[in-house]
């Protein structure tokens, strides 16, 4: 059972006495807010490529494909996503030992495993139009096209704008504002 | 821990969104699982903008390194924080923070033990250490220096690797005890510049110019030099010493020290070539090998510098290949006053060699990974009389050893893995050495591991061993010599428990033979040589806790027992600490703004050889970091032996007392600016 520490973030009075009220009335001591690491990067994951353009060649199949290379740390989270859409296609889930089957995805998760073999692995994928997303410390500024980072609790993330153009994918103005950091 | 953004009121979607949350929790009425309420947590948030995406407060622990628990041996990682954080200054701090470990310190060099094992005077020659994959065990005594003389400045690591346990299947030689595996800041870490200096107490001053930077075209270059001077203790009093004619006993301005290392790699693809040197001058108080007390120049100097070229791709049909190419360059020379006459002894070696490491996934289940190498290696030693002129060793020595390694974790069941490898090495001087380990990793429950290890590893006799050979000093070489072995029997259990605590016990039976030590030639008496005539068994159990909270906090204790006996006498082993245990918390103090690393380390008493016990002793080192308040800046007050403990590490049979004092109080501050 996840035990998340007590802190609850600054919000209105109300709202905490309820919260108080509810966390001692709760024998399972479950808490209020358990929005998770991993939640809200499965999250950012479905939403970024509402912002991106893929090249025509890349979206040709009937499936959006989202792959995660290494230990998959999302547990079952990203399976939620199969069955949504995103850009018209249907979400689907594959994890990856190798890069192999790499071509066949849109977008990458890069796990924190696959850290050693880094440059070899982003080497591979140099040639393909898919999108690179990971949480390894330094990921953008090897290559990687989206990093993401927990900044005192809060999700924020580096773009490689450099990188997704040359790669033939396009990053719309409006999500690379969001960023924290763009490598050009 | 509070919210600096003050008094913040949400936004109308993060209120939604907290509220989502409580009425969810209240839905679900019995005690609820976190894991059903974390994924009805992230299909809420599916429906979230990126805006609030990137806005919304996390909670939630962070998880422990999923590869570790699959490895076939105990694997402690130490990453460049936790060096910030604890303020370690060398390769030895950061080992005697670990589970296990203990050093030794004779004014000279740092000695590494790993449970209960580091005999006086034995050089780290049972540990193999690793910089980015590449040995930098020197030539010549086969040892791996730790302290100011390591061959990188710790800021230029990003972690560091504790792979307990014979690992010879795999590395070869040296990897009697473990691995330490030095994996640097390049490529990922080191961007922009970044000036260092530190300022500590005897006299001691750091400092590092570092720029890492990444062209249009892929390649990738970072480069790095150190500086570091120090007074050490200006009076330093020995009992052993205190007669009129030896100044009563003190050394006087003695312990100074003084190094200055560089580092470079330049990565394009999937080419990385690095390059490396170091250099280390330290002055002796102890007038250890006999030398004059109080007289100079009275030092040693140890130069190590490296080019390694590495080739990595991934191929087709999940083959990758790993090709090295490697020159290294040791050499070391020491002065001291032997009544009155200036002596100096000198070592040099070069290393050329080549590894080429492949990998290869087979039918899903098989990881094959299969290796050969090949080195060569020209050694020389060399001791003389500056004046009056009297030369008593001078050798020259060629070697040639290659090495081939097979090793298949065969995945049986998804939760049983088994891990069988063997390596086989050849040396010129002694021929071939089989050296396998096996390993069932069983994991029953998504957070239990156990882990049953039988493992071989060998060291080899170094060239020191094998040829110091000058009657003048009273030294018979021995070129047959054997090397050392090691057998190993460990049982290890990992738990992970509530996603932020993992607990490690693990159980090992160590059979070491074919010991090399010091015995009196029997055709003649004066003279010492080097055989293999010892050998111990250690037997041990360890448990470690580690926890982290969110918000920052995060802890680690530790707690080992090890018996290490001498076959032969039955008496515990010299400079073998029976119980050592460890704890370090990471305490916030100001968000992520200001941070306190708390140490605490206790090492049991330990045979010396005279026969006497060099006192336990309870070391605390307290270390206060601040990073964020200045744009690029960081900073951090250490302050080491906080209490002003008074501790002897046992010496050597190369000196005279038997015991040597370490420092009291110390402390150390640091600034760090990236830019």
């Amino acid at each position: 059972m996840s035990h998340a520490r007590g802190h609850i973030c600054s919000c209105s009075f109300w709202l905490k006495l309820a919260l108080l009220l509810f966390v001692l009335g709760h024998p399972g001591g479950v808490r209020a807010q358990t929005v998770t690491e991993y939640g809200v990067k499965a999250a950012f994951l479905y939403n970024a490529p509402k912002f991106i353009d893929w090249p025509a060649e890349a979206l040709t199949s009937a499936s959006f494909t989202i792959g995660v290379l290494g230990d998959d740390p999302f547990g079952t989270l990203l399976d939620q996503l199969a069955g949504r859409t995103i850009k018209g296609k249907k979400v689907v889930i594959r994890r990856l030992t190798s890069l192999e089957r790499a071509a066949e995805c849109q977008l990458l998760f890069i796990a924190a495993s696959e850290q050693r073999r880094l440059q070899t692995v982003l080497g591979r994928l140099r040639e393909l139009p898919v999108l690179t997303v990971s949480d390894i410390d330094g990921f953008a500024f090897a290559g990687g096209m989206l990093e993401l980072t927990m900044d005192r609790n809060r999700l924020t993330f580096i773009a490689n704008n450099r990188q997704a153009k040359r790669q033939g994918l396009k990053i719309s103005s409006q999500m690379l504002k969001l960023a924290r950091e763009i490598v050009e | 821990m509070g919210d600096h953004s003050g008094y913040k009121w949400l936004t109308a979607t993060q209120g939604r969104l907290m509220l989502a949350g409580c009425c969810l929790g209240l839905a679900l009425v019995a005690p609820a699982q976190a894991a059903d309420d974390q994924l009805a947590q992230a299909t809420e948030l599916f429906s979230s903008s990126l805006d609030d995406l990137l806005s919304v407060p996390v909670s939630g622990a962070s998880k422990f390194d999923q590869p570790i628990s699959e490895a076939p041996s105990s694997i402690s990682v130490v990453t460049a924080e936790t060096i910030k954080l604890f303020g370690y200054r060398t390769l030895a701090d950061l080992l005697r923070a670990q589970r296990g470990f203990f050093v030794s310190n004779d004014r000279n060099y740092s000695y590494v033990g790993v449970r209960g094992f580091g005999r006086s005077g034995d050089y780290n020659s049972r540990l193999l250490v690793l910089v980015d994959g590449h040995r930098i065990n020197e030539s010549s005594y086969d040892s791996a220096l730790m302290g100011e003389d390591f061959i990188l400045d710790l800021d230029l690591v990003e972690r560091v690797e504790i792979i307990r346990g014979p690992a010879s299947s795999l590395y070869g030689n040296s990897a009697f005890f473990g691995v330490i595996n030095v994996i640097t800041r390049h490529g990922t870490g080191l961007r922009g510049m970044e000036l260092a200096g530190s300022a500590g107490g005897f006299e001691s001053y750091k400092g590092r110019i570092s720029y890492g930077t990444r062209l249009d075209n892929d390649l990738a270059l970072s480069v790095s030099g150190s500086y570091h001077d120090s007074a050490g203790d200006r009076s330093l009093y020995y009992p052993a010493f205190d007669d009129p004619a030896t100044n009563n006993g003190v050394a006087r301005n003695l312990d100074g020290e003084r190094s200055n290392s560089l580092f470079a790699t330049a990565s394009w693809r999937d080419l990385t070539l690095q390059a490396a040197y170091a250099n280390r001058r330290k002055d002796i108080p102890t007038a250890s090998y006999g030398v004059d007390f109080n007289a100079r120049p009275d030092f040693t100097n140890d130069r190590y510098a490296y080019v390694n070229l590495k080739y990595e791709h991934a191929f087709p049909a999940d083959l990758w290949l790993q090709a090295r190419l490697y020159y290294d360059y040791y050499d070391y020379y020491g002065e001291g006053i032997y009544s009155g006459v200036l002596n100096r002894d000198e070592s040099t070696s070069n290393r050329v060699g080549t590894e080429l490491q492949a990998s290869k996934l087979l039918g899903g289940s098989h990881l094959l990974i299969a290796g050969a190498g090949f080195s060569y290696s020209s050694t020389s030693f060399t001791n003389y009389d500056q004046d009056p002129f009297s030369s008593y060793l001078d050798l020259r020595n060629n070697a040639v050893n290659w090495s081939a390694f097979l090793q298949d974790e065969y995945t049986i069941l998804p939760e049983l893995i088994l891990n069988a490898g063997l390596r086989f090495d050849h040396y010129e001087q002694f021929g071939g050495q089989v050296n396998p380990r096996l390993a069932l990793i069983y994991t029953p429950l998504a957070q239990s591991t156990i882990k049953l290890i039988y493992g071989e590893a060998f060291r080899a006799p170094n060239n020191y061993e094998l040829y110091y050979t000058a009657a003048g000093l009273g030294l018979k070489a021995n070129p047959n010599l054997k090397p050392e072995t090691i057998r190993t029997y460990e049982l290890i259990y990992e738990q992970r428990l509530f996603d932020n605590y993992r607990l490690t016990l693990s159980g090992f039976y160590n059979k070491i033979s074919d010991m090399v030590s010091v015995v009196a030639d029997p055709s003649d008496p004066t003279l010492d040589s080097f055989d293999n005539i010892s050998s111990a068994s250690v037997r041990g159990a360890e448990a470690e806790l580690e926890a982290k909270w969110r918000s920052g906090f995060s802890g680690r204790i530790s707690y080992s027992y090890q018996q290490a006996k001498d076959d032969q006498t039955g008496l515990r082993l010299v400079n073998s600490p029976q119980h050592s245990a460890k704890a370090n918390l990471v305490l916030p103090l100001v968000g992520d703004q200001l941070l306190s690393g708390i140490e605490l380390q206790y090492l049991g008493n330990r045979r010396t050889l005279a026969g006497n016990r060099a006192g336990d002793q309870l070391i605390t080192n307290l270390t206060l970091f601040s990073q964020k308040w200045i744009k690029g800046l960081e900073c951090s007050l250490s302050l080491y032996n906080l209490f002003d403990q008074r501790y002897d590490d046992p010496a050597s049979s190369d000196h005279a007392m038997d015991s040597i004092r370490q420092d009291g109080f110390g402390w150390r501050f640091k600034a760090v600016y990236s830019f």
